[in-house]
């Protein structure tokens, strides 16, 4: 008998699949019958009330957990049999399970909003979700008296106890307002900041040591030419040239300022990497998430003075329409001085990260870099906890032993447990006074517009209301807020609190230019375009084509008569014209509202309806885009897909 | 009027669905009590102003007859405020027309009159759209003006209020030549709208108005 017929693969492949079924089933049957369904009050008496999130950085789920258990433990709610639990669902799934789960109304009481869920976007967030603009009007009870902590600024204290809820928010509550339904919606629990780049300052050392070595040659090596000596084919300016500023800078333990700078130590970590004999040293721990980080910081300052002339709608700011008709009437070109130098600038910066970088994900580069195996990596607060944790090890407290096995290393008089290296951030420096391109910038985009981070909904037809709305209030109230962001090591959302000096670097800031203030080349407006148009700009940044075929590439893109540019017209004119039906589902909301309902909800309404007619007329219909394309070109009718 | 609003925002919108609506709306304008009867007119307006489903022709000249006989019924009311708006904009929106900005401003400003927009519901709005049309018309004198009266009524939207300061106060600086009214919505930006992303620049701005003052010989900030 033959082997094949006695283990048939289709039969094992179908008792595998069964195997997995019922043992999905059993795990169903055991968490209902312990923890009830979700959504839903069990039958031990105890009301569940669930959380969904989809942060699983390390350190928000303990931090969240230990305020829920604080929160459980509160008289008032051990007395109803009230217990808040958490459902913590990876980021790959979490849309498809929000979805499913609200269409069958089963939704955890209270959800996070965001990660592109896109079927509960505009007017579905009305249906399934919870308006809290009454609750947001009102103080929040947990910043009363007897909630804040001792010795508080006493105008801080009355203004906590006695302002409405959003007014309590560093963001005013933005994060939570939908402006098409004018209303809130969810409640922000910390601030996302800004991305900055973490260095290895124990490799910088290092590096520095590598570069005064190299300076102290009386014929540097050829990676020091490559920085600081002119291009010798094209001739532009050098990286960062050598000078007395740069000759201080060297000797200085500063971290760099300008990006010549940055990029001097990049060769140097290269070398680093070549002395050691390990190829997997690279100076920026890039990946398929970090290139368009690169990009969006450094669009702004190279191309922020191409606004005033692509700003055909005159509102300070350059949507991808606007960039790419710009560029069909030659208002700005791939051979402008300033667009050229900014994609140069950021290939040389993807010549730093790893070889084949655009298959490594967020998580590749994170683990890189705490490996050790990168001088820097780009990314957000959300990833303090877990990159100063892994790199600088445990803290020890007076007299606390260390585990069993590691070493104690004393930085700043604090004694560290596996400590590894050495963790800092800076800002993404550009080029200084005299380092090429540095004539076609002007300043940083600032953040001022940021608004807050990890925004939680309450689920419309969730039995528990009330109390999802009692645990958001609990979560942002001054105290447990500065407890529960400080633990988990976010930036606290509620005015008043001061993050930790470790995430100060990550609060947004409020200079710099206008983040509207660019050619809106990312992106590309959606669509088969911007598919093109990003490859190939990713092939360029790859070192796979060189920057003669990205703009031939481009350009075929934009031409192609199906997808290109006048699709991108249409694209737009329809998207205006939904988000004025979206508009418009709103206005007779209200309009409803202000004729149906008492004195006080009507007043709200009429107030309501005001501002959704402005943005209706302002707006004009979304007339604008086809009015536009006639200006630009009046012989041509406007495209039709 | 429940059943009409539900007719005509159910989503996927039918011509029937619309029909529906239209009908509900007709019969509500005809005999309803006159808030509701406004309401359903201007809904009317609303149904042949837009395209509500694929192939759905626009009508302007419909809808501009909903409005006109709105304002006809109720003057300078709160809802004869709004349907003048709409009728207006149904200029802006014909875009046959290269002179229907012109004309929906010329339209809108004759429909105010001396009538004060201190005392309507929509005065604030009315003031922006104007500044809008007469921005875009290249009208910079005129524009601010209405931006200005627009701020002074208290802006309808509070989150464009940055944007609205950094327009007056450009085009005071470099059209009007008017670097008092510039510098005090640069100001304004900084005060009461920081969080507009454009702080920065407005203080960039004050200083440059500063140091051309200093070279004129004038008084800086």
């Amino acid at each position: 008998m033959k082997l094949s017929s006695i283990f048939n693969m289709n039969v094992a492949g179908i008792v595998l699949l069964g195997g997995a079924y019922l043992i999905s089933v059993a795990a169903v049957t055991q968490r209902s019958a312990t923890q009830g369904s979700l959504g839903e009050a069990v039958g031990s008496g105890v009301r569940v009330v669930q959380i969904m999130h989809w942060q699983l950085e390390p350190g928000f789920r303990e931090s969240l957990q230990a305020v829920i258990d604080e929160y459980n433990a509160q008289p008032h709610v051990v007395e109803a049999g009230v217990e808040v639990r958490q459902l913590d669902v990876t980021e790959r799934v979490y849309s498809q399970m929000l979805n499913v789960h609200a269409i069958s109304g089963t939704a955890p009481d209270i959800c996070q909003r965001g990660r592109s869920v896109r079927l509960l976007r505009g007017t579905k967030v009305a249906q399934f979700f919870e308006p809290l603009g009454d609750v947001a009007e009102e103080p929040n009870p947990y910043n009363a008296e007897a909630y804040l902590p001792e010795g508080m600024d006493p105008d801080l204290a009355e203004a906590m106890a006695s302002l409405p809820w959003r007014e309590t928010f560093v963001d005013g509550m933005q994060a939570g307002w939908d402006q098409s339904l004018q209303q809130y919606y969810a409640v922000p629990t910390t601030f996302w900041g800004e991305v900055k780049l973490y260095y290895n300052a124990s490799l910088f050392d290092e590096a520095k040591d590598v570069v005064r070595e190299a300076f102290s040659q009386s014929e540097p090596p050829a990676w020091v030419r490559r920085v600081c000596e002119a291009d010798p084919v094209t001739g532009e300016p050098p990286l960062a040239p050598r000078n007395a500023e740069l000759e201080a800078w060297v000797s200085s333990d500063d971290p760099p300022d300008t990006l010549g700078r940055m990029l001097l130590l990049c060769e140097a970590v290269w070398e680093i990497g070549r002395r050691r004999g390990d190829t997997e040293l690279t100076p920026i721990a890039g990946s398929s998430y970090s290139d368009s980080i690169f990009a969006r910081r450094y669009l702004v300052p190279f191309t922020a003075g191409y606004t005033s002339s692509l700003d055909f709608d005159l509102n300070t700011e350059v949507n991808p329409i606007e960039t790419w008709a710009g560029y069909d009437h030659g208002l700005w070109s791939f051979e402008d001085p300033a667009v050229r130098a900014y994609f140069e600038c950021l290939r040389e910066i993807c010549e730093q990260f790893p070889a084949g970088f655009l298959g490594l994900d967020r998580e590749q580069a994170r683990r890189r870099f705490i490996a050790g195996r990168a001088a820097m990596v780009a990314t957000g607060a959300w990833d303090a906890t877990s990159i100063y944790a892994t790199a600088e090890g445990q803290v020890l407290k007076d007299g606390e032993p260390a585990p069993p096995g590691t070493t104690v290393t004393e930085i700043d008089g604090r004694r560290h447990a596996g400590f590894r290296f050495r963790v800092s951030v800076m800002d993404f420096p550009l080029p200084g006074p005299g380092e090429r391109w540095s004539e076609h910038v002007s300043y940083a985009a600032n953040s001022a517009k940021a608004n807050g981070g990890a925004p939680f909904m309450v689920y419309k037809y969730s039995p528990n209301k009330p109390w999802a709305i009692d645990f958001l209030r609990y979560l942002t109230s001054y105290r447990i807020n500065g407890t529960f962001t400080r633990e988990a090591g976010w930036l606290p959302i509620i005015d008043g609190l001061e993050p930790s000096d470790r995430l100060r670097p990550f609060r947004p800031r409020v200079e710099g230019l206008s983040p509207g203030s660019r050619l809106l080349l990312d992106g590309a407006g959606g669509g088969v375009f911007a598919t093109r148009y990003n490859g190939q700009l990713l092939n360029y940044l790859a070192g796979t084509i060189d920057y003669g075929t990205f703009v031939l590439e481009a350009q075929a893109a934009l031409d192609d008569e199906r997808n290109g540019l006048r699709r991108m017209w249409f694209r737009e004119w329809q998207r205006l014209s939904d988000n004025m039906r979206e508009l418009e589902k709103g206005v007779g909301v209200q309009t409803a509202r202000s004729l149906l309902l008492d004195e006080s909800e009507a007043a709200d309404a009429q107030a309501k309806l005001i501002r959704g007619i402005r943005r209706s007329v302002v707006e004009h219909n979304a007339t604008p885009v086809r009015r536009l394309w006639s200006e630009l070109q009046p012989n041509e009718p406007f495209p039709d897909y | 009027m429940g059943l009409a609003l539900a007719a005509q925002h159910r989503t996927p919108s039918t011509p029937a669905l619309i029909a529906e609506a239209e009908a509900i709306y007709a019969a509500l304008a005809a005999d309803a009590e006159p808030a509701l009867a406004a309401r359903a007119l201007m809904n009317i307006g609303r149904l042949a102003e837009l395209s509500n489903y694929l192939g759905d022709p626009i009508d302007l000249a419909s809808a501009r007859e909903a409005y006109q006989a709105l304002i006809d019924a109720h003057g300078y009311a709160d809802i004869g405020q709004e349907a003048a708006l709409r009728y207006a904009d149904t200029l802006v929106q014909d875009l046959a027309d290269p002179a229907g900005r012109a004309k929906a401003a010329a339209w809108l400003e004759a429909w105010i009159g001396d009538q004060p927009l201190g005392e309507m519901a929509y005065g604030s709005v009315i003031a922006e759209y104007l500044a809008r049309i007469e921005h875009r018309e290249g009208r910079y004198a005129e524009a601010v003006a209405w931006f200005i009266r627009a701020d002074e009524l208290g802006l309808a939207e509070p989150i464009v209020a940055g944007q609205i300061f950094w327009t007056i106060a450009k085009i005071s600086h470099e059209r009007l030549n008017d670097p008092a009214t510039a510098r005090r919505y640069y100001q304004k930006i900084i005060d009461e709208a920081p969080r507009s992303g454009l702080a920065f620049e407005a203080e960039l701005e004050l200083r440059a108005l500063d140091i051309q003052a200093s070279a004129n010989g004038g008084v800086a900030r």
